[in-house]
């Protein structure tokens, strides 16, 4: 009997072992995907519009701003939320100076996460912020599965991301131009401001302008299509966000909306290569113009 | 509740925990009953009514046995009219759906009908000497781990054992876990994850071109291999755990190096079902040329048709016969080329294309496009490109552990061993597609 409960012992602990290491090695490339392990000045948080759109490393040379660029696609506002309260509580950035905060017009109006948003974030687990954002989300028993088996945090995705950590490649680039169609198609869902997320929101920016964190609202160039078919909720979330901006001189409002062309998108949504180089190098000089200031 | 589940886990374990202590204190027939009620249970958690589908062909299968042991006259006819009746409902079941959509085929029951029918038909054969009793029937039908998807078992092999008292030893305990969690990962890492690709080119036939499609076809060998193989597996590391040993259902078959090779290794317990109970029946090979021809081609076809009621079922059959009769065409210096060997891949990947797509039709544009064209540019198939890269760099991984294995070529010592099966888990945690079907449930 002794025998064979050292055998399962023995073969439990180098799965263990083994999960352990997987996990180790595939958390490192994340955190060095997500800019967690530099001393970052600059944070940016954003759903795929701006881990499209942007460029940190670029950004990072014309401002001299050490960038970090925690974008996921899909994200909602709550998991913004939750990815920009995980990052200023990461042991190593209590530097961020700047936080770029991406507020599309669609940010206030969503009511909850997308269904499957939050699995990107279990390789973060043991973080406590994380955690309780994900046990919102799951089920006792899954929360258990990813605690005690650590390679069940990852998805093809996040070894994706983990690998290209590695390699220090950070930003997307897609040639594709949207098609005319495409770019003219009328959305086809309907939108309702959310005002739980508005008053978070200004709860949020103010509590990081309070603290010397200068809090950057930032619209990325939007389809014009979008605009008219949402007309009286976009113009009631611009509204919000300037008045947001001006509650605090830490928290600025940075607009590009009007800056969208079909040739900058390679969908309805998302900026291509042309719009990526365009939106930083617009960026970059605003960001300048503030550390100036 | 599939074996991949969580609630598989828990039924697994308790019935586990309660059949080792009925055996340990030799309670074989409580035992025995409590497998026959796991078993209806499981099969009835699929759908409330399947259990009753087990219940009449036990009863069949039951009656059957008990008369032809009992009567040395028309035992023929009693034995075709069992069969019949063992048939009904999988003849019902398989092709009513052809008329009425609404009607589905139930999980599993081409198998277990295959596996009562051998039963029956040994009894008329006299190969079991006795016959058996109810409840040895009934756990011969419904033994969960075989039920939704074989391996066929033959009576004469699966009953004695069912009937002899457990012999819990680690080593089999230890090599059924290995071999389930070897299949949990044919079934969850390679299989489905391989199907996400397939199925995407496939349901968009005309924007594919020739090359994705190609790439397709290659694919859908892989997964459906993987796919069924994993079940089989998981099936056999079950039994195993109980110290039952079920028939491997495959042997390599991919490095057959002929198509009659290809056959003993794929899904051997249909193939020799096939073999025993309808090529022996008809005169095998001790007949005339043509007769044999005939006898060879007739069971490709039953086999096909036994997939399904559609023509493309029928092709594959029929493409898989004439493969086998043209082998024997050729000289047997030249099937053991490597040129042969990649004809008859090819030959063997095209006819599963007839078998993957249900309507004949388009498995010939699919054939056509691969040979002859358009050959757009290669897309990623519906994916995004890293988990398209991904997938293959899966598939190509499980080449090389299958090579690995066949040649019997893998680190040996206890640790590596368990490193190994540790790193399968871990794979498995991050690849996995949790509530995928099995390919062959649909057969």
């Amino acid at each position: 009997m002794k025998r064979y409960i050292g055998c399962i012992l023995g073969f439990l602990l180098i799965l263990f072992c083994t999960d352990y290491l997987i996990d180790r090695v595939l958390y490192y490339g994340l955190e060095r995907y997500y800019g967690m392990r530099k001393d970052a000045e600059l944070l940016i948080v954003s759903n795929s519009y701006l881990e499209s759109g942007l460029d940190s490393d670029a950004l990072e040379e014309a401002t001299n701003l050490s960038t970090a660029k925690y974008t996921v696609s899909g994200t909602s506002f709550p998991t913004r939320c939750a990815m920009l309260a995980h990052f200023m509580s990461h042991q190593s950035n209590a530097g961020v100076k700047y936080v770029l905060f991406c507020s599309d017009i669609f940010m206030l109006t969503q009511k909850e996460i997308s269904m499957n948003e939050h699995v990107h974030f279990y390789p973060f687990l043991d973080a406590p912020v994380m955690r309780e954002y994900l046990s919102q989300f799951d089920t006792p028993l899954n929360m258990v599965k990813h605690t005690l088996l650590r390679s069940t945090r990852y998805t093809i995705l996040s070894l994706y991301y983990s690998l290209r950590g590695y390699l220090n490649d950070t930003n997307s680039y897609i040639d594709d131009v949207a098609s005319i169609e495409l770019w003219n198609a009328k959305p086809n869902y309907s939108t309702t401001l959310n005002e739980n997320n508005m008053k978070h929101l200004k709860e949020m920016a103010l509590q990081y302008a309070q603290a010397g964190v200068k809090f950057i609202l930032v619209t990325p160039p939007t389809n014009p299509q979008y605009l008219r078919h949402y007309s009286t909720t976009c113009d009631s979330i611009y509204k919000f966000y300037r008045e947001l901006a001006g509650l605090h001189p830490n928290i600025v409002y940075l607009d590009y909306t009007e800056l969208a062309r079909r040739e900058l998108f390679f969908d309805r949504a998302h900026l291509n290569n042309s719009g990526r180089t365009m939106l930083t190098t617009r960026l970059a000089e605003d960001l300048n113009y503030l550390l100036i200031k | 509740m599939l074996f991949t589940s969580f609630e598989f886990l828990v039924f697994y374990l308790v019935l586990y925990a309660l059949v080792y202590l009925m055996n340990r204190y030799d309670k074989v027939f409580i035992r025995n009953f409590l497998l026959l009620v796991g078993s209806y249970f499981f099969y009835g958690n699929l759908h409330e009514w399947y259990p009753l589908l087990l219940l009449y062909v036990t009863v069949v299968g039951y009656v059957a046995g008990k008369v032809l042991e009992r009567f040395s006259s028309h035992r023929k006819a009693v034995a075709g009219v069992s069969i019949g009746v063992s048939l009904c409902p999988l003849f019902f079941f398989k092709y009513a759906p052809l008329l009425n959509e609404s009607i589905w085929l139930p999980v599993g029951l081409s198998f277990f009908t295959l596996q009562s029918l051998t039963y029956i038909w040994d009894c008329y054969r006299r190969k079991i000497e006795k016959s058996f009793g109810l409840l040895d029937v009934a756990l011969f039908v419904a033994f969960f781990p075989t039920l939704l998807s074989g391996p066929i078992e033959r009576a004469r092999n699966l009953i004695p054992q069912l009937q002899r008292g457990f012999t819990y030893k680690w080593c089999n305990i230890v090599s059924g876990v290995q071999i389930f969690i070897w299949g949990a990962f044919k079934k969850l890492v390679i299989a489905d994850n391989l199907g996400q690709i397939v199925d995407v080119t496939y349901t968009d036939l005309e924007t594919a071109g020739g090359l994705n499609l190609a790439l397709a076809a290659l694919l859908y060998a892989i997964q459906i291999y993987a796919d069924f193989s994993g079940y089989a597996s998981m099936a056999v590391g079950i039994g195993r755990s109980f110290g039952i040993q079920l028939t491997d259902n495959f042997n390599f078959p991919y490095f057959a190096g002929t198509i009659k090779e290809f056959w003993k290794r794929w899904h051997i317990s249909l193939t020799s079902w096939f073999t025993e109970y309808v090529y022996i029946s008809m005169g095998g090979n001790r007949c005339s040329k043509w007769r044999w021809m005939i006898n060879i081609y007739t069971v490709f076809l039953l086999s096909g048709i036994w997939h399904g009621a559609t023509w493309a079922f029928v092709i594959w059959g029929a493409m898989h016969g004439m493969m086998y009769l043209l082998e024997r065409a050729v000289s047997d210096k030249l099937t053991h080329t490597i040129l042969y060997r990649v004809v008859m891949l090819m030959g063997v990947v095209t006819a599963w294309i007839f078998f993957r797509i249900p309507h004949s039709g388009d498995a010939w544009y699919v054939v056509k496009c691969i040979f002859a064209g358009p050959w757009l540019p290669f897309t990623a198939m519906g994916q995004l490109p890293f988990s398209f890269v991904g997938t293959i760099c899966l598939a190509i991984l499980f080449l090389i552990l299958e090579l690995m294995l066949y040649h019997k070529c893998y680190p040996k010592g206890i640790v590596w061993h368990w490193f190994g099966f540790a790193l399968l888990i871990c794979l498995i945690a991050i690849f996995a597609i949790p509530d995928n079907k099995f390919v062959y449930f649909n057969f």
